[in-house]
């Protein structure tokens, strides 16, 4: 018998055990026979049924199929569904269905191996259930049973019922709690873990010994500089103070770099000019194009404009680049150190082997969700990367989002629960609306593509009002997305809310001459107001999570600069975990587990935060 | 012209749910200053008829009426009356106390809010005469602050009492008001109605005979007809009513004998 067969077996068996012991208590108990006794009897019927339906109909069901095939093959030859389905009492038949060995026979083709799994559930099933008919129908009746027994048993039968379904939640709320920890503990035991780092040049090399976190702005860009090449340079200056793509870089190459940087990028004291010109000539400017053979001005536009700490994090990425080798999960961290440390000889003794200026990896634990991951940019080395511009992106969309699909939301559900008459024209808007809300998130990508990014780019790019640069992926357009993605979410939340309001307050509002609408501001919003605002969060939690419609509407996966406004372009928190759980070194994936985490965080800041608000709301409301 | 004796005149009123002929040929009059009762049979159309004097039943999606409904000479539902106006002259309270989830003041001030008036001082001398009216001012002056909700049934009811007030309708409609109060709760609010009777007309309905007799001058009585419509069987001064009908039906109602 093939696996898929036994498994089959076992849960229809545990299936007819449980039917005998919820059941039988209460047949037992009209005939005069005590309930707990019955259970324990139901149960062992319930077995007995589920091996009997095993041996006898299980082979009973096969020889059935084979006399159908033997009858259909009159009228044709090819039938031979029931070919592998042999009746034989001998144990251990290889490719006979009763199951007596349980080998697993890889080399069945899988219909078989379905139909024969099929046969013995079904068999199982009939089996168990004649079984357990017979015993509830055939048991004697202890003669006539007196009006209290009668009610004793009965009600012990019914306790012990409750008692066992109890037993039943008990057992789906371990079961559903267990699985969650299991989901929790294997992000976490991803996102703390032991790392085995080497350094590509030691930092002490760099600083004659000091460490670089003594060392002041200007050395620690002249150093920077110093180590990396002149085109590499140029580059850091265009992601972080220019901040524009590589198209755009190339097409202003020429322009006077103190123009294309702005004026309050350039430091007070540096010439915009080439230094050293022949004084004869006209004066060059310094531009992107020749910015790649002035390592000093690079130095100084760096040093202007960035903080010490972002100098620090660059010199590392860019010089020490420390990388990790490998990664051990928390688990094995604690239970088998020994273990790592022998792995870790052995990486280092082979790559040594291979590579002679190779720095010794050190054992370092690292947690990779730490304050600078939340603090730091992304970066494209999972060591030194932070998530800093995607939250910023994530916040900034669900914050542009909830600000469009509220009182949208809000204002669609009063009409349609207030205003809207019942005619056809309402009941297919209500009726899309409900339907909307199972759409697959892929759908409103896809949506969100064609409106808000393409027809509509030249107001999501910001261009009609003289901002961003002229590209439909933006917040916006991703904001709007994902708010026509939770719209039918929080207008059906609303309505419920709305609904729930009691009809006798509309009336007493209506009573004293309030018009609709003073009805509904006064009275049915603010009642219906923690349901709304419950329903709402909840769909901005569900906005917060998507990945898909991210991925159509075109979020970066790797971007450097911080959102900074509804146009600019971004990235958000699981376009990250998507994208770094795609990579392929262990580090890769730690930083995807950390983000992970960020994530949850974020869902539970919001969760809470709809919490508190509903509960004031209510205490307004005078409801305790 | 109309006797300006009279608050209300119906004059063949009709009242459909639908198809459904709720209320039949109801012709009657409110005296002012009085109080009337209407009784009969539970699904008779009291409350139907009731909500017919200030349009409430235009609430109900499918409800029509049909004849005259006279508020000093001006029929209520001619088409250039809007409802919205007929309520703010003939207020409603409620079988079941029906307070906002509110705080006390805020129930009270909301009428004369809706209708305008902004001014807090305005506002505040407002909730205090309407509370004082309904009885019930000594026992929340020092809670005005706290919700509705968290008032005993009888004090629910005289709040929503003096909601109705606060807004100095002249017509007061009552429907079963004590049905949910116990016994004490009731006297009050018989009390309370009897003080009202000064200012304002009121029609009540009730279930209770005895409260009828109690507190009313006029009673109607309503009873369905083989169509299972609701008619008006008698109107009269209240007296004549309990102890000398003209009508057997009134008769065996009145003393238990049916119903
Ligand atoms: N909103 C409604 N829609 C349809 N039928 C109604 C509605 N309200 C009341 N009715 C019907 O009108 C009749 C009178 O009801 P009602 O005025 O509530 O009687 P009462 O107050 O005398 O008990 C009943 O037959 C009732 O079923
Ligand atoms: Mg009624």
């Amino acid at each position: 018998m093939n696996h898929v067969a036994f498994l089959n077996w076992l849960l229809v068996s545990l299936y007819l055990v449980d039917v005998g012991i919820l059941s039988t208590p209460i047949a037992v108990a009209r005939k005069g026979y005590s309930p707990r006794l019955g259970s324990v009897i139901g149960a062992g019927a319930g077995l007995i049924g589920a091996l009997a339906g095993l041996f006898i109909f299980t082979p009973l069901l096969g020889l059935v199929l084979q006399l159908l095939q033997a009858i259909l093959g009159v009228f044709s030859d090819n039938i031979h569904f029931a070919d592998d389905l042999k009746i034989s009492f001998s144990l251990g038949a290889g490719q006979n269905i009763l199951p007596i060995k349980f080998d697993i026979e890889a080399d069945v083709p899988r219909d078989i191996a379905f139909l024969r799994s099929l046969v013995v559930g079904v068999g199982t099933y009939i089996g168990g259930m004649i079984l357990l008919n017979l015993l509830w129908r055939f048991i004697p009746s202890q003669g006539a049973v007196t009006e209290a027994t009668a009610l004793r048993y009965n009600t012990i039968a019914r306790q012990v019922r409750g008692r066992i379904l109890q037993a039943h939640f008990m057992v789906a709320i371990v079961i559903a709690i267990t699985v969650l920890m299991a989901l929790m503990w294997n992000i976490i035991k991803g996102t703390f873990t032991m790392t085995a780092v080497s350094n590509t040049v030691a930092p002490e090399s760099l600083t004659d010994g000091r460490s670089l976190g003594d060392i002041e702005e200007p050395e620690l860009a002249q150093i920077l500089v110093g180590n990396i090449s002149g085109n590499r340079g140029r580059q850091l200056i265009q992601d972080y103070v220019w901040g524009v793509g590589d198209a755009e870089a190339r097409d202003r190459k020429s322009e006077p770099l103190v123009e294309a940087l702005g004026k309050g990028n350039w430091p007070e004291d540096l010439s915009v000019y080439v230094p050293n010109q022949d004084p004869s000539q006209e004066p060059e400017y310094i531009t992107y194009q020749n910015l790649s053979k002035q390592p000093d001005v690079v130095a100084a536009i760096l040093s202007y404009n960035l903080t010490t700490s972002d100098l620090e994090t660059l010199v590392t990425a860019e010089v020490v680049q420390p990388f990790v080798v490998a990664t051990w999960t928390l688990d094995r961290t604690l239970l088998d150190y020994k273990g790592i440390e022998k792995e870790l000889d052995v990486i280092n003794n082979s790559r040594r082997e291979s590579d002679p200026d190779w720095n010794d990896a050190r054992l370092q634990f690292r947690s990779w969700l730490s304050l600078n991951f939340v603090t730091q940019r992304l970066n494209a080395a999972p060591e030194l990367t932070g998530m800093r511009n995607a939250i910023l992106g994530s916040l900034l969309m669900i914050s542009i989002t909830a600000l469009f699909a509220f009182p949208i939301g809000i204002g669609a559900a009063i009409y349609l629960e207030e205003y809207a008459n019942d005619n056809w024209i309402n009941r297919i808007i209500q009726t899309n609306i409900d339907n909307l809300a199972g759409v697959p998130s892929i759908i409103y990508g896809l949506l969100g593509l064609a409106v808000f990014v393409r027809t509509m780019r030249p107001i999501t790019s910001g261009e009609v009002f003289g901002l961003g640069q002229g590209n439909g992926n933006t917040v916006l357009s991703a904001a709007l997305t994902m708010g026509l993605l939770i719209l039918p979410l929080i207008i059906i939340n609303a309505q419920e809310a709305i609904q729930a309001v009691q009809p006798s307050i509309r009336q007493a509002s209506f009573g004293l001459g309030a018009t609709k609408w003073q009805t509904v501001w006064n009275h049915v919003l603010p009642y219906a107001m923690p349901g709304i605002l419950t329903g709402t969060i909840l769909a901005i939690s569900r906005a917060v999570g998507e990945t898909a419609p991210l991925v159509v509407v075109g979020a970066s996966a790797f971007i450097l600069k911080d959102p900074s406004g509804p146009f600019s372009r971004f990235t958000a928190l699981p376009i990250q975990i998507y994208s770094w759980t795609e990579q392929p070194r262990d580090a890769d994936k730690a930083v995807a587990a950390a983000a992970i985490i960020l994530l949850l965080a974020l869902l539970l800041t919001l969760n809470s935060i709809a919490i508190l608000l509903r509960n004031r709301f209510e205490r307004n409301l005078g409801r305790h | 012209m109309g006797n300006s004796n009279y608050a209300l005149q119906a004059k063949n009123l009709n009242i459909y749910y639908g198809e459904f002929r709720a209320v039949t040929d109801v012709s009657m009059v409110v005296e002012r200053h009085k109080i009337t009762a209407l009784i009969g049979p539970s699904g008779c159309g009291k409350s139907t008829l009731l909500r017919s004097f200030n349009r409430m039943n235009d609430l109900v999606p499918g409800a029509r009426v049909e004849g005259e409904l006279l508020f000093q000479d001006q029929n209520l539902y001619s088409p250039f009356v809007d409802a919205v106006e007929v309520r703010r002259r003939i207020g409603m309270v409620f079988q079941k106390p029906n307070p906002f989830p509110k705080p006390i003041y805020e129930n009270v001030a909301f009428g004369p809010k809706v209708q305008g008036i902004r001014k807090k001082s305005q506002l505040d001398d407002i909730v205090e005469r309407s509370l004082r009216k309904a009885a019930l001012w000594d026992e929340v002056k020092d809670k005005l602050k706290k919700s509705g909700l968290e008032l005993s049934g009888g004090q629910q009811q005289r709040l929503c009492i003096a909601r109705a007030i606060a807004v100095e309708p002249e017509v007061l409609l009552m429907d079963e008001p004590c049905s949910a109060l116990d016994p004490i709760a009731t006297l009050r609010i018989e009390e309370l109605m009897r003080e009202l009777q000064e200012q304002y007309t009121i029609v009540i309905v009730t279930h209770n005979m005895q409260q009828a007799a109690r507190v009313s001058d006029y009673t109607a009585f309503m009873m369905v007809n083989d169509k299972r419509s609701g008619e008006l069987v008698e109107f009269d001064m209240t007296e004549k009513i309990f102890t000398n009908p003209a009508d057997t039906r009134t008769e065996d109602y009145v003393t238990g004998r049916f119903g």
